[in-house]
Formats: C-alpha cells, sequence, structure tokens
C-alpha cells in the first residue's frame, strides 16, 4: 500500500489580473498613510493624518511617538 | 467549483467591511480605555493640553475610521493573496484553506512583530527615536513574512520525500527554530513604555495583540465560511464570476 491514503482536496489555479495585484499595492499604501506615517516618508503635513489615526495606530502595535 | 479573482475578492471586500465594523467596537470598547489612561498620565506628567491637534473625541473617531480602512486593505489583499495561493492549499474546505492562511498572516504579521517589538499605549516616550522604531518594526515584518515563505518552499519540497506526519513534525520544526533566530537576530532598542505603570503597559499589549487577532481570525474565517456557502448552493462545475 502507497502512503497516498488519503490525499486532501488541492483546487484549480486562480489566475490573479495584473489589475489585482496594483489595485493590492495601492490599498497597502493607503493603510500606510492612515497607519505608519510620522514623517518618515512624507512631510510634516501629513501630521494631521497622524493625530487624527493616532488611537488606531496604537491599537494595531504600530510604532508611535 | 471554480473561482474567478473577481469573485474572491469581492467577498474578501464584504468581510472586510463587517470586520472592520466589529473591529472598530473592539477597538473603542476594549483597547479604548487603556489608551485613556496613558493620554491621562501623560498629561498629568507634562501638563500641557490645548495644543492638540485633535480631542480625544476626534481621535477616538479616528481610530474606528483606521480600523475600517485597515480590516477592508487587509482584506482586500488577502483576498488578493487567498486567490493566487489557494491551489498550492491541500485542505477539505475553504474554510480550513482560508483560516490557514489567516493563520499564516497573523503570525507573519501580527505574533511576531508583537512579540519582537511590543505595541506601546500612547506618551511612552518623547516621540524622538519613532523613525527607528517604524525601521526595526518593518524589518520584522518583513522577516517573518519570508520566513513563512521558506517554510512553504521546504514543505513543498518534503512532499514526495517524507511521510506526511513526518513532514508536519519537520516543518514545525523547522518554523520554531526560524522564527526563534528571526526574534533573536531582529536589532533590539529601548522598549519605548520603559516609563509607563506595568499593569497599564501588559493590559495595552494584550489588547492590542486581541485586535491583531480579531481582524485576522475574522477575514479568514468570515472569507472560507461565505466560499463554502456559495459552492454549497452552486451546482458542481459552475463557474463563479464576479457579482
Amino acid at each position: 500500500m502507497a502512503a497516498t491514503v488519503h490525499p486532501l482536496p488541492t483546487p484549480d489555479a486562480i489566475r490573479v489580473p495584473l489589475i489585482g495585484w496594483l489595485v493590492a499595492g495601492v490599498g497597502l499604501l493607503g493603510m500606510y498613510l492612515v497607519l505608519q506615517e510620522n514623517g518618515a516618508l512624507l512631510a510634516e503635513s501629513w501630521t494631521t493624518i497622524h493625530e487624527l489615526f493616532h488611537d488606531g495606530r496604537h491599537a494595531f502595535g504600530v510604532p508611535c511617538h | 467549483m471554480r473561482w474567478s479573482y473577481g469573485a474572491v475578492v469581492s467577498r474578501a471586500l464584504a468581510v472586510g467591511v463587517a470586520v472592520g465594523v466589529l473591529l472598530a467596537a473592539y477597538v473603542s470598547v476594549v483597547v479604548g480605555p487603556t489608551i485613556d489612561a496613558a493620554v491621562r498620565l501623560e498629561e498629568a506628567a507634562d501638563g500641557h493640553d490645548g495644543e492638540a491637534l485633535f480631542t480625544r473625541g476626534q481621535q477616538k473617531g479616528g481610530g474606528a475610521a483606521a480600523s475600517v480602512v485597515y480590516a477592508v486593505v487587509a482584506a482586500g489583499v488577502f483576498g488578493t493573496v487567498y486567490a493566487a495561493v489557494r491551489h498550492r492549499i491541500a485542505a477539505a474546505s475553504e474554510l480550513a484553506r482560508a483560516s490557514w492562511l489567516a493563520a499564516v498572516a497573523f503570525t507573519s504579521l501580527a505574533l511576531v512583530p508583537a512579540l519582537a517589538y511590543p505595541a506601546s499605549p500612547p506618551g511612552a516616550d518623547s516621540g524622538a527615536d519613532t523613525g527607528s522604531r517604524t525601521l526595526r518594526y518593518a524589518l520584522s515584518l518583513v522577516g517573518a513574512v519570508v520566513v513563512a515563505v521558506l517554510l512553504t518552499r521546504l514543505s513543498g519540497a518534503l512532499r514526495n520525500h517524507l511521510p506526511e506526519y513526518t513532514r508536519t513534525l519537520v516543518v514545525a520544526a523547522a518554523g520554531v527554530v526560524a522564527y526563534g533566530l528571526l526574534l533573536v537576530g531582529l536589532p533590539s532598542g529601548p522598549d519605548p513604555a520603559a516609563g509607563l505603570p506595568a499593569d497599564l503597559v501588559w493590559d495595552f499589549r494584550v489588547r492590542s495583540l486581541g485586535a491583531l487577532a480579531l481582524l485576522w481570525g475574522g477575514i479568514g474565517l468570515g472569507l472560507g465560511w461565505l466560499l463554502d456557502r456559495a459552492a454549497s448552493d452552486a451546482p458542481s462545475g459552475t463557474v463563479a464570476s464576479s457579482p
């Protein structure tokens, strides 16, 4: 008897279009602005965004002052 | 059932909205009080008030908004990655498959960074070294994702050489060693919360990790459930296109 007793099923592959990866990348950039931006990448003008999303950033463990 | 990319991602985004609302409630009710306590300590310590850009109420609203944005984006990216790697995950159901990927995401994007550089409540330090802490945090994220990818590769390479149970044990042991080495190898820095009461910091850290567990757990279970439900409703051989 072979070792393959009951192999669990693997489904057919889904083709992810390039646009899907692009949208995901833009989303991650937006998330960076909301969560992470503290002057490391952009200018001080983002202080407003930084302060507004203050509580969320702390809650999700992102470094902050 | 055959799935299209759009059908998977649209369901992932719907799950993201639902998880975002739950997460906003969790952050407000569970994490909020510990943030408030830390802010009160901060204000009592340096006595500054009136110069804040936003009131605490506005910041709480911002925290809720950030929760929804975070959950929706995380779910969208999760759905995209899930669509790309789904055919490599051997499991009996979409729920099992999506839960497995969510566990990998939680470990790499939440647990390992939290163990290396635990979350800190507001007012923990002067903000002078926020830049270097951000860099170290990003390094822990990237390192944990790299370890997860390498473990997957190892698992795949051993698939035809070892019995299933042995392979699982070998990969699990390699994971313990690899994540352990990563945690030891990451640069250390001063704990920004060193000056705050230990019980407050502990409460905050456990609740913060809870928020991330809710995020990834909710996304994985929610997407897996929706996909299984749609598949069981549809006749076999149907192609699910984007709605």
